[in-house]
């Protein structure tokens, strides 16, 4: 973390949301409202990889809107470390780079960035230093002086990304990110993001992409219809209530019988997991109720003779969890 | 300062990479180097006997040259077979008197000389003004119309979503960053108007020897014209988000205002006065501009501080 962090500011949350609300009036004679936010609370940790999702026009533009000014809530409190998100002041450690960004085509990336730079109040000693290491890491170091109306979506993203970091911010609100990036970029952004966590920076990452938000986010938050309806670390909301993947040598049919209901049952080779068996072992999937239950299986499995190689909490994937959270408040 | 110094190159650039600021410039640089190179005068006994450009004559009194330092027929009526020049000239002798302060250092021709008239019935002060009040009343329109085309869509580029989220996303006000961005475009209209006015005073100065500074007004009520009309453009498209109606709509204004000037012109009238060394009668028509100027950008800058983006 930087020296020259206030003390207060260094204790308080990096973003923190309480009962925030926005609804968009439109028409002039017919009076449209659209409630964008419902009352939405969250907090993320300084330091941590935080992931916002939801289906499209679940609000989560809205929300990083609100916190950096662009858009005036309704309703509600937003602070980023501790002060109003509001004040000006608030977005001094802030790094944005929105989605659909729109930087003039004239420049060219170096001019960009410094312009840019200029605007976030990044003196001119620190830009001259920090844009070719920027340029470099985001692997524009050899486009740096051509002009930007020539760049590729990809290149885009990543020039963006350069442009978000050139403050050294502490908490870094990234809009689809990785959109238009080829699989090699994505990767490199991945890592850099990592490296920013490495180095205390709170990243406030906004993705469709949910295998993305799966591999680097440590915590996440599902929007949708404007409300908060889910959030936790992925470890904690994607596990199965009372499932478990049992790898084991084969159960014999008759002790497989054995088991009433679901508590113990094969796992079928599908596309996804074609190694339902592997060598001597095959998988089954364990439904206990408690642990007690669960431990009553596995006693009744080794009484009979069946050698336990793993038994693990089953994890849904990030992506059929969150269908199941969003078909689920659809119908609520 | 970084902040501000940041957004006013930036205003710059966007305007820059407009060609008609481009372009502008580059008329500007024609008008001068056709005064400077290809304007002739020829004098006879103080007075201009003969206006040459491009080595042609263009403006040549029929008439034997005056040895007297008298008034010139030209000066109450044009003759037939001038040009705009001493037409204008007629017309600046008709409204204002030669200011006796006009005169600055000179070599050629004398103090004078300057003060009689050649066969095209001007003296050198006359037609130095209406010279001058060609350029700036050409000036004037080019600067405004082109000015205005070329900068209307900066500020609706400036408030379009992608471009709008970055700007207010650095830590800086809204207010900060609407009146940078103003400051930005007035302050490339005062470059063009100062690089095309001043350099046309350098140049008739040098060549006539005659030093009218208060033709340098003509920049002040040029960029405070401009700012006006800015203001409605900024306005309509905080508004409406739509350049091509905050430009129909300010031409509008601009054709409202040719009307109401045969009543009470401000550019014209104002500008014409300061040229001309004469007292400004129309200060409540200056004051009332200035004021409609304020309340567009009072108005411009509440929208825009309470615009969701």
């Amino acid at each position: 973390m930087p020296d020259d962090v206030p003390a207060a500011a260094a204790d308080a949350p990096a973003v923190a949301v309480s009962n925030l609300r926005k609804t968009y009036r439109s028409g002039l004679l017919e009076k449209r409202t659209v409630e964008a936010l419902k009352g939405v609370s969250l907090e993320v940790a300084p330091g941590e990889i935080f992931g916002l999702l939801g289906p499209n026009g679940a609000g989560k533009t809205t929300l990083v809107k609100s916190l950096l000014g662009i858009v005036h809530p309704s309703g509600g409190e937003a602070r980023l470390f501790g002060t109003a998100a509001a004040d000006p002041d608030a977005r001094e450690p802030v790094g944005y780079l929105p989605e659909n960004h729109r930087f003039p085509g004239f420049f060219t990336a170096r001019r960009m960035l410094d312009t840019y730079g200029a605007l976030g109040g990044v003196p001119p000693a620190a830009r001259k230093e920090r844009i070719p290491e920027l340029l470099d890491k985001v692997n524009l170091a050899d486009a740096a002086d051509a002009k930007i109306e020539t760049f590729s979506k990809g290149m885009l993203q990543r020039t963006g990304l350069a442009q978000a970091l050139l403050s050294r911010p502490r908490l870094l609100f990234l809009d689809e990110p990785t959109d238009g990036v080829d699989p090699v970029g994505r990767r490199r952004i991945r890592d850099l993001l990592v490296e920013l966590r490495d180095e205390g920076t709170t990243v406030f990452l906004n993705s469709h992409l949910l295998s993305e938000v799966e591999q680097v986010c440590s915590r996440m938050a599902i929007l949708n219809g404007g409300e908060l309806v889910r959030t936790g670390s992925i470890d904690d909301l994607t596990q199965e209530e009372h499932t478990y993947d049992l790898r084991a040598t084969p159960v014999p049919p008759d002790l497989l019988d054995a088991f009433p209901g679901e508590a113990l049952s094969p796992v079928e080779a599908t596309r996804s997991n074609g190694e339902a068996s592997s060598g001597e072992t095959k998988r089954y999937r364990v439904r206990a109720d408690s642990r007690a239950h669960l431990n009553d299986v596995i006693d009744r499995l080794r009484s009979g003779g069946v050698e336990l190689e793993s038994i693990t909490p089953k994890r849904q994937t990030l992506e059929d969890y969150f269908i199941d959270v969003v078909s689920e408040t659809v119908e609520d | 300062m970084h902040k501000l110094r940041g957004l006013l190159y930036l205003t710059f650039r966007e305007l820059w990479a407009k060609k008609i600021v481009v372009g502008l410039f580059v008329v500007s640089t024609l008008v001068w180097v056709v005064l400077m190179l290809f304007m002739n005068v020829e004098e006879v006994e103080g007075g201009i006997s003969m206006l040459r450009l491009f080595g042609s004559d263009v403006a040549a009194s029929g008439a034997p040259a005056s040895s007297t330092a008298g008034p010139a027929p030209g000066a109450d009526a044009a003759p037939a077979d001038t040009s705009v020049f001493a037409d204008t000239a007629a017309a600046a002798t008709d409204t204002a008197t030669v200011d006796p302060e006009m005169s600055g250092p000179r070599s050629r021709p004398t103090q004078q000389q300057s003060s009689g008239r050649g066969a095209l019935g001007l003296s050198f002060e006359q037609f130095t003004v209406a010279a001058q009040t060609v350029v700036s009343q050409a000036a004037y329109w080019i600067v405004i119309l082109l000015g205005l085309f070329s900068a209307a869509p900066l500020f609706a580029r400036m408030v379009e979503s992608g471009h709008v989220d970055l700007l207010l996303s650095k830590p800086m006000s809204r207010a900060k960053l609407f009146s940078g961005h103003v400051l930005g475009v007035l302050l490339m209209v005062l470059t063009l108007a100062t690089y095309l006015f001043g350099a046309v005073w350098l140049i008739l100065s040098i060549k006539l020897g005659v030093w009218n500074a208060k033709f340098l007004f003509s920049i002040l009520v040029l960029v405070g014209m401009f700012a006006v009309l800015y203001g409605v453009v900024a306005l309509l498209t905080v508004w409406t988000e739509s350049p091509a109606l905050a430009l129909i709509v300010t031409y509008g204004v601009i054709f409202v205002s040719i009307i109401l000037a045969f009543r009470s012109p401000i550019y014209g009238g104002v500008a014409a006065q300061l040229l001309h060394g004469d007292p400004v009668t129309r200060w409540n028509a200056v004051a009332s501009t200035a004021a409609v100027g304020a309340l567009l950008y009072l108005s411009a800058g509440f929208l825009f501080s309470r615009r969701d983006f």
